[in-house]
C-alpha cells in the first residue's frame, strides 16, 4: 500500500541499505600489489553517506558461495554525495577474496556493496583538534578519506599522517598526499617513514616516538593507528610508557588477517554441527581457522560484517563444545559471554562443537 | 514445508516475553527478528570498553519482573535497586540554574523541596496528595469493597481530576512555575504536551518516579533478553535472527503463514506481532478486510508520539569522581514544560534531558574508573524533515555538543574533559530499530487521542475477542498503547494462544 515515508525513516533506509548496486568506472594500480577501484551507483540510487574512517562490505559470489568482506572506504564522504565510493584492494598470498577481486574486477564490472559500517572516525566532541594517524600497509586507506574530508571541509581537524613502509615502492597515493597537503592550508601533512631505504624528504627506520614528536607532540593529539598486527603491537609497546588516556588512542579493526594463524589454537581438526534457520549440517573445522571461515568454506552464508570481533553482527550461540578467542579486543557482551554467545569471526574451535548461527 | 504452532514476529521485549511464555506452555514456537540480536528498542551495543543499554531508564522489579520472570519463568539475570535519590536541575523563570538532589518518598520529598524552596511544602504536599488520589482511586475501583458512594467519600477529587489536564492541576493549586518545574518536565515519559496531558495518566508517572523503588538490570536489558532467548530454545522453540517477515499470509480472514526476506514460507495458524499494527496492516497483510480498513482509518489522525535523540557517553572517570549522585537526573533548560515540548520539534532547545548514569546503581556497569552517561532528549521525528544525509550527520554532532554542554552546566561537570566514547541515536535510529514511522514511541494519548483511539487500541490488544484476522494478535508497546514494562504485555496473549492451540481450533 502506498503511503508517504517520513524523512526519519527515509534517512534510516538510505544510511543502512541492505545492498547497493554499483558499477566499476575506474581501476588504478597504486603499486605492484594494490589497486584502487572507483564505483558508481549502477542504478543512480543515492549512496549511503558515512564518516571518514568507515568501511563498506563487498558482497561477492565466488565458486557459488556468497561471501562478504569489509573494505575501508578511501574516498571522501563528499565523493559519496557525488555518487562515488572508492576502495583500495591489496593482493595477498592466498588471499581468497582479494585475489578474486584482482583477477575479476575491471571497468564495467557490476558489484554489490552493503551499507557502510562504523570504523574509527574523527569526533569533534571526543578528539583533540590534532590527529596523528599512524598507518602501515593497507591500513593507510582510511586516512586518504580523512585527509580528503579535511580538505573538503567536512572534518574540522588537523591530521599528521605517519605512514610506515618497507620500501618506497610500497607507498601508495604518493602524488595525492602531496596534492592534499597543498590544498589543506597546513591542516594535513603526510610523513613517510621508510624502513629499508634512505630517501630524501622521508624519515628512515621504524615509526618511533622521536619521529612522531618531530612533527607533532604525541601527548597533545588523538592517535588513530591502523595497520598490520606488527605495527599495532609495536605502537602499543612504544606508547605504553606515556600512559595516554584510552580516549586518545584508537586502534583500527584488523579484519581476518589479525587472527591467523592463531598459535594458541594449534592444528587440530574438529567437526561442527551447525543449525541455521531450520537447516542442520555437520561441517569440518580446524582449530587455527575461525568458526566463520569454517562455515563459509562449507557453503554457509552466515551473518557477518566487520570480521574483527567488533560489530557483533555475527553473534551466534554455542550449544556445546570448547572454544578459544583471539587475543584482540572482542566486543562480546558480558552477559552473552556467560550464556555462551560468541562472535564466530574471532572464535576458534577447541573441540567438536554444536552451534546455532544466523543467515546473512 | 516448515510448520510451527505459533510464529512471533519481532524479538523486542514484547515478542521475547510472549515466546518464552508460549514455549513454557509447550507451544512449538518460532521467533523471527529482522535484527541480529533480540531487543528491538531495548537493544544494547558496545563501543570500545563500554556496553550501553539503548533505552531502559529503570524498571519496577517488584511488581513485574520478580513476580513474573523470576518466580514463574526462573530468569536469573541479576537486577540492582536504584538508590533512593533523584537529581532535578532546571533553569528557573529568572534564568537561574537550580540543582537539587531529592530523596525518594512523598514525605521526604516535601521536606527536601521545602529546604530548597522555602514555603513550598503545602503546595507540594497537596500536589502529591492529588497524584496519590488518582492511584488510590484506580486501585479501589477494582476492589471488592467498591461502591460509588465510598469512592466519592475516600477520593473526593477523583471525579474532577479525571477531567483535568496535568497543567490544569498545577493551575488549580496555583503552584508557582518554579515548583511546577520539578514535576512538569517529566512529560516525555509518556508524550503529550503538559496542557493536553490527561492528569490521570500523568499522576502515576510522578508517583512512580518520586515514591517507588526502581531497579536496573546489571547487564542491561540485553542480559535478561539473551537469557530468555536461550530459554526459548531450551524449551524447544526456535529463534531466527536476521530474518525479516515480509508478509503475513491470510486466507478468508484467517492467518495461514508468514513469508520472510530469505524466501522462507512458514506455515502457522497463530501469528503474534510485536510490531505496530499500523505497519502490519499497511505493509504485511495483503488481504483486504473492512475491519482492517476501519481500524486504519481510526488510527490515521491520532497524535504520533515523540521519539528521542540520545547521546551515549562512555566517560573515563567514575560517577563518584564526577560527583554524579543519582541514577536519574532530570535536566531542563526551562521551567515551563510547554517550552521544552515545543522545542522537541526541532534542534535548538530549550532542552529537556533525561540523563541516566547506570553506574550509580550497578557499580561495575562499565570498567573501574569509568562510567556510562546517556542523555535522552525528546524529539519529534519531524525534526529531521527535509534533511539530507550529509546535513543529518552534521546536525547530530552539533546537537550532541549542545546537549553535553547543557548537561555539564546544570551538573557542574566538565564532561568534555572525560569523553572516551560517544554515540548518538536519533528518531531515524529508533525508526530503524522498531520499524515505526518517525521513530515514534507509541501514541501520544492526549485527551483527544484517547477518545478517538481507545476503542481501536483496545481492539488491537491481543486479549480482545473481536479479532481483525483470525489467528493474529499483537503484543508490545503498540498493542499495550504504552512503551513501558512491555516485556509482560505478551503473557495474557500467550496464554490465550496456547489455549486456542491446545483446544484444537
Ligand atoms: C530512550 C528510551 C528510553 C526508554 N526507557 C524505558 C524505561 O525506562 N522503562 C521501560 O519500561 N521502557 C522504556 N522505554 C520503552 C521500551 O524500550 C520499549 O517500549 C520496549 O522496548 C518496546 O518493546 P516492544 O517489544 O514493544 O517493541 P520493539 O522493541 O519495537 O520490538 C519490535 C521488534 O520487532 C522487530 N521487527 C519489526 N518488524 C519486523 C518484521 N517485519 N520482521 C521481523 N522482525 C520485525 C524489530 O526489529 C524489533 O526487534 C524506553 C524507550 C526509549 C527509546
Amino acid at each position: 500500500m502506498a503511503h508517504n515515508i517520513p524523512n526519519a525513516n527515509r534517512l534510516a533506509k538510505l544510511m543502512h541499505p541492505k545492498s547497493q548496486a554499483m558499477v566499476i568506472t575506474n581501476v588504478k594500480d597504486e603499486n605492484s600489489s594494490m589497486r584502487t577501484y572507483t564505483l558508481k551507483a549502477s542504478d543512480d540510487h543515492e549512496l549511503a553517506y558515512f564518516s571518514a574512517g568507515a568501511y563498506i562490505p563487498v558482497i561477492l559470489e565466488i565458486d557459488g558461495n556468497k561471501i562478504e568482506r569489509p573494505y575501508a572506504i578511501c574516498s571522501s564522504p563528499k565523493d559519496s554525495v557525488n555518487g562515488i565510493y572508492e576502495i583500495s584492494v591489496k593482493r595477498m598470498d592466498g588471499g581468497y577474496v582479494s585475489n578474486y577481486i584482482y583477477e575479476n574486477w575491471a571497468v564495467g564490472t557490476e558489484v554489490t556493496l552493503g551499507g557502510p559500517g562504523l570504523g574509527d572516525s574523527y569526533s569533534p566532541i571526543r578528539d583533540k583538534k590534532h590527529v596523528i594517524g599512524i598507518a602501515g600497509g593497507i591500513g593507510v586507506t582510511p586516512f586518504r578519506s580523512m585527509a580528503k574530508a579535511i580538505v573538503e571541509g567536512d572534518v574540522d581537524c588537523e591530521l599528521t599522517l605517519i605512514y610506515g613502509a618497507n620500501t618506497m615502492e610500497e607507498v601508495v597515493y604518493k602524488e595525492e598526499w602531496k596534492q592534499l597537503e597543498e590544498a589543506s592550508a597546513g591542516k594535513f601533512k603526510c610523513v613517510l617513514v621508510i624502513a629499508n631505504e634512505e630517501i630524501e624528504g622521508c624519515e628512515h627506520g621504524f615509526v618511533s616516538l622521536d619521529i612522531i614528536n618531530k612533527y607533532h607532540d604525541v601527548t597533545d593529539a588523538s592517535l588513530f593507528i591502523s595497520g598490520p598486527a606488527g605495527l599495532v603491537k609495536h605502537m602499543k609497546t612504544i606508547l605504553a610508557p606515556l600512559n595516554l588516556q584510552k580516549r586518545f588512542v584508537r586502534i583500527g579493526m584488523g579484519g581476518d588477517s589479525q587472527f591467523a594463524p592463531m598459535e594458541k589454537a594449534g592444528q587440530d581438526e574438529y567437526k561442527i554441527l551447525v543449525h541455521m534457520a531450520g537447516e542442520t549440517r555437520e561441517i569440518p573445522a580446524k582449530s587455527n581457522e575461525t568458526i566463520l571461515v569454517a562455515l563459509e568454506k562449507a557453503g554457509f552464508v552466515p551473518a557477518v560484517k566487520c570480521r574483527s570481533g567488533v560489530c557483533g553482527f555475527c553473534r551466534s550461540y554455542i550449544v556445546k563444545g570448547e572454544i578459544t578467542l583471539a587475543d584482540t579486543e572482542i566486543a562480546v557482551r558480558k552477559r552473552d559471554k556467560e550464556l555462551g554467545y560468541i562472535h564466530p569471526c574471532c572464535t576458534f574451535p577447541m573441540s567438536d562443537l554444536e552451534i546455532i548461527v544466523h543467515r546473512g | 514445508m516448515k510448520h510451527y504452532d505459533a510464529v512471533v514476529i519481532g524479538a523486542g521485549n514484547g515478542g521475547i516475553g510472549t515466546a518464552l511464555a508460549l514455549t513454557t506452555a509447550g507451544v512449538k514456537t518460532l521467533v523471527l527478528e529482522k535484527h541480529n540480536l533480540p531487543g528491538g528498542c531495548a537493544t544494547s551495543f558496545v563501543r570500545g570498553r563500554f556496553e550501553y543499554d539503548a533505552s531502559l531508564h529503570a524498571m519496577f522489579y517488584d511488581l513485574l519482573f520478580k513476580n513474573v520472570w523470576e518466580n514463574q519463568f526462573h530468569i536469573t539475570s541479576p537486577v540492582t535497586r536504584v538508590p533512593d535519590i533523584i537529581t532535578v536541575a532546571y533553569t528557573d523563570t529568572d534564568g537561574k540554574n537550580v540543582y537539587m538532589d531529592l530523596p525518594l518518598g512523598a514525605r521526604e520529598l516535601v521536606m527536601a523541596i521545602e529546604k530548597e524552596i522555602p514555603g513550598s511544602a503545602p503546595v507540594v504536599q497537596q500536589y502529591l496528595g492529588l497524584c496519590g488520589e488518582v492511584l488510590g482511586a484506580a486501585k479501589f475501583a477494582k476492589s471488592p469493597d467498591f461502591t460509588p458512594e465510598l469512592m466519592q467519600e475516600k477520593f473526593p477529587h477523583f471525579q474532577m481530576l479525571m477531567k483535568m489536564t496535568a497543567q490544569e492541576v498545577f493551575d488549580y493549586l496555583e503552584m508557582p512555575m518554579n515548583i511546577q518545574a520539578i514535576f512538569n518536565n517529566l512529560w516525555w515519559y509518556l508524550g503529550p504536551k503538559i496542557d493536553e496531558f490527561p492528569f490521570f495518566r500523568y499522576a502515576p508517572v510522578v508517583m512512580m518516579l518520586v515514591t517507588m523503588p526502581t531497579y536496573f538490570p546489571n547487564h542491561a536489558c540485553h542480559g535478561y533478553l539473551a537469557e530468555m532467548e536461550t530459554k526459548i530454545r531450551e524449551n524447544g522453540g526456535d529463534v531466527w535472527l536476521n530474518t525479516e517477515v515480509t508478509e503475513i499470509v491470510t486466507k478468508d480472514g484467517k492467518v495461514c503463514g508468514v513469508k520472510t526476506n530469505h524466501g522462507d514460507y512458514i506455515e502457522t495458524t497463530q501469528v503474534i506481532a510485536d510490531v505496530s499494527p499500523r505497519i502490519v496492516f499497511e505493509d504485511l497483510i495483503k488481504e483486504d478486510s473492512p475491519k482492517k480498513q476501519a481500524l486504519l482509518e481510526r488510527q490515521k489522525d491520532i497524535t504520533e508520539n515523540f521519539s528521542f535523540t540520545i547521546v551515549y557517553l562512555g566517560l573515563n572517570k567514575s560517577a563518584e569522581e564526577l560527583g554524579i549522585k543519582a541514577h536519574h537526573l532530570f535536566i531542563a533548560d526551562a521551567a515551563d514544560a510547554k517550552e521544552t515540548y515545543e522545542a522537541s520539534r526541532g534542534w535548538e532547545g530549550p532542552y529537556c534531558i533525561g540523563a541516566l548514569c547506570p553506574n550509580v546503581t550497578v557499580k561495575d556497569f562499565s570498567p573501574e574508573g569509568t562510567c556510562v552517561l546517556s542523555l535522552s532528549v525528546p524529539m519529534l521525528g519531524s525534526a529531521l524533515d527535509g534533511m539530507t544525509q550529509e546535513e543529518y550527520f552534521k546536525a547530530k554532532d552539533e546537537f550532541a555538543q549542545k546537549i553535553i554542554k547543557t548537561t555539564g552546566e546544570h551538573l557542574g561537570i566538565d564532561l568534555f574533559d572525560c569523553i572516551e566514547e560517544i554515540s548518538i541515536a536519533t528518531p531515524a535510529t529508533l525508526s530503524r530499530y522498531a520499524g515505526v514511522r518517525n521513530g515514534a514511541l507509541g501514541y501520544a494519548r492526549t485527551f483527544a487521542d484517547i477518545r478517538k483511539n481507545e476503542a481501536a487500541t483496545a481492539q488491537l490488544n491481543g486479549g480482545n475477542p473481536e479479532e481483525v484476522y483470525e489467528g493474529l494478535s499483537f503484543v508490545g508497546q503498540f498493542a499495550f498503547g504504552i512503551g513501558y514494562q512491555t516485556n509482560v504485555t505478551g503473557i495474557p496473549v500467550a496464554m490465550k494462544v496456547a489455549q486456542t492451540i491446545k483446544g484444537g481450533n
